[in-house]
């Protein structure tokens, strides 16, 4: 099979990318310890047989944004918030991607916000669901109604550098909504909430 | 600084009243439309001891909208029948225009389905169980223009089960005529 001169020409240009910018990445490493990309998992989440993963990459002096993901067990409805009413919402999982501020700066010990979006995948257990019958007619019974939610949400936390700098301790607080109104207020969830352990690199 | 820390106070107070809040079983009433369920016996010209009837029936399996199949009231709500009201009006030449009367109740005939003191009647569900059907009848006991208004007519389940949906019934004349006038002579 041949392959086209313009796929090599690209590849070329891929890898002459990556080795500058990980030769200036590695530069600032040793002159100025900044590290520009961050991993980290929720400590607490395991707990309620549930799992997340946040990637975070800074991009100004005070500024980063991130995505994270979350998969959520069955345990986590023993911490939710959000009301239900007869309702049972369960949300199995979420992905966030997110703006931070930090106001120390983004290499620094520091309170952070955070603005966050949310898409998940919402089971809502004691919903009304129209099946068809035997005879082929639609019919109302309460079941299970699985659906996506978009959403948004706000955090607020103090980052901890640990003594290498490379390894971070987190304390954070958020809370999200899906828009979902009852009465006139917003209904809400505690999420991205708890302490998390982070490697930056 | 303390701008931005009261804005998020505000807030996270707003999300939190919300964590606080009920969700209400939003997904239980369903509506339907149906169109020209209801007729009404109307020869315009009657004398006093005359009997005005009105009828609905409808299907316990109606249309409805985003499903390519029918859907089972019946079955969803359980309910053997479905409730709806009406007015009556008399012409009065001092307001000249048509106003509300009371009817007493011994002028009311349910020949299929009920009928209360309120004018509620409620359509059955007949033994075949598969249309619900109501027949009434206004005995006419004085002289006068008088009109049956069916104006924002909708058939109502009746029955409350946690575990059934509610189904409200908006009803469609097809001509747009929902008032029915006819005269009444000694």
């Amino acid at each position: 099979m041949k392959i086209p001169q313009s796929f090599w020409s690209k590849l070329l240009a891929i890898l002459l990318f990556l080795s500058v910018g990980h030769t200036v990445f590695s530069q600032e490493q040793e002159t100025k310890k900044e590290y520009k990309n961050q991993l980290a998992t929720n400590l607490m989440l395991p707990i309620f047989e549930s799992v997340d993963l946040t990637y975070e990459r800074v991009i100004a002096n005070k500024w980063a944004i991130g995505v994270a993901g979350a998969v959520y067990g069955d345990r986590i409805s023993e911490i939710s918030t959000q009301a239900g009413g007869v309702d049972i919402l369960d949300t199995n999982y979420e992905l966030m991607p997110f703006v931070r501020l930090y106001f120390q700066g983004a290499q620094n010990k520091s309170h952070f916000i955070e603005l966050f979006g949310s898409l998940s995948n919402v089971e809502d257990k004691n919903s009304f669901v129209r099946n068809t019958n035997d005879e082929g007619f639609g019919v109302y019974v309460r079941g299970v109604n699985e659906y996506t939610a978009g959403g948004l949400g706000f955090g607020y936390g103090y980052r901890f550098l640990l003594p290498n700098d490379k390894w971070v301790l987190e304390a954070q607080f958020g809370i999200r909504t899906n828009f979902d109104v009852s009465f006139i207020v917003l209904d809400a969830a505690l999420v991205r909430t708890g302490i998390k352990i982070g490697y930056r690199f | 600084m303390k701008k931005l820390i009261k804005s998020v106070v505000v807030l996270l107070g707003i999300f939190l009243i919300g964590c606080t809040s009920q969700e209400f079983d939003e997904n239980r009433y369903i509506r339907l439309e149906i169109q020209d369920a209801l007729t009404v016996e109307n020869s315009q010209s009657f004398f006093v001891g005359d009997t005005i009837y009105f009828e609905a029936n409808f299907s316990r399996y109606l249309e409805e909208e985003g499903y390519d199949n029918l859907l089972d009231i019946y079955e969803s709500t359980d309910s053997e029948t479905f409730a709806y009201g009406f007015e009556l009006n008399k012409f009065s030449e001092q307001s000249n225009g048509f106003g509300s009367i009371t009817i007493a109740p011994e002028f009311l005939v349910a020949e299929k389905g009920t009928i209360d003191e309120f004018y509620r009647v409620e359509a059955t569900l007949n033994q075949n169980q598969d249309t619900y059907e109501s027949r009434i009848g206004l005995i006419l006991a004085e002289a006068g223009t008088f009109e049956l208004d069916f104006s924002f007519l909708d058939f109502y389940s009746t029955s409350y089960d946690a575990d059934k949906v509610q189904i409200q019934i908006e009803h469609i004349f097809s001509d747009a005529i929902d008032k029915f006038e006819f005269e009444v002579t000694e």
